[in-house]
């Protein structure tokens, strides 16, 4: 493991449009890169039963969530050819609509970033100790399942 | 002996709580049968062990002020 720091990957409440194009505009000084590709999660409102998912309250593990997260970075870094990398994940309630998962990485060819951010988003939703439950307009709730 | 054992996800709902102190179980194994016959329903759970932060599938030796955490089906992202 490199001495790498650890990145502070979890916001509370959802991830705003605003704070993407912020982060998209503070790599225009890295000119060695060619190419940036970007994973948003967003809250599906999905029918369960005839009933309509109103928003995810999402819980963690944080203190195991940070290492699991870190260990996905080190080994992505190691893996592609990468200039940057950040992964944010919101807890509390998002509702359905609202970004809840954010993975942005860049990189000087299209290749690497496509490849390299795939894999990140997979290896967190088998991997990072995170729980979604999912609200009904009747205030009602079931814990979520991974597809 | 202590061991701290933290519930998350559905697995705390089953329990209503966040956190329970064991003193007699020495194995991942043993703990797993104390929690099921206390708690019915945590079995359909599926849930699996984190040993102070890292994922044990094999029954595995516990050892004093150790932190079990009882981990659903991860649902994130």
């Amino acid at each position: 493991m490199s001495d790498r720091k650890k990145h502070k990957v979890f916001i509370e409440g959802a991830i705003t449009p605003q704070f993407i194009a912020d982060s998209i505009a503070k790599h225009s000084t890295k000119k060695n890169i060619g190419a940036h590709d970007i994973f948003l999660g967003q809250v599906r409102n999905d029918m369960i039963n005839g009933k309509e998912v109103r928003a995810i309250d999402y819980t963690t593990y944080q203190e195991m969530a940070e290492d699991v997260l870190h260990e996905i970075r080190e080994a992505t870094f190691a893996k592609f050819d990468l200039t940057c990398m950040h992964i944010y994940h919101s807890v509390g309630k998002i509702n359905a609509g609202e970004i809840s998962l954010f993975v942005f990485v860049s990189s000087a060819h299209r290749k690497m970033a496509f490849d390299a951010c795939r894999e990140i988003v997979e290896r967190i939703k088998k991997e990072v100790p995170v729980w979604g439950k999912e609200i009904f307009e009747d205030e009602t709730y079931e814990w979520k399942q991974n597809t | 002996m202590t061991i701290n054992v933290l519930f998350f996800g559905v697995a705390a709902d089953i329990t209503g709580k966040s956190k329970i102190e064991f003193t007699d179980v020495n194995d991942t194994d043993g703990l797993r049968k104390q929690l099921v016959e206390k708690y019915n329903t945590l079995e359909k759970s599926h849930f699996i062990f984190a040993l102070n932060k890292q994922v044990v599938k094999e029954n595995t030796k516990l050892s004093d002020g150790d932190t079990v955490a009882i981990l659903p089906p991860f649902s994130g992202g």
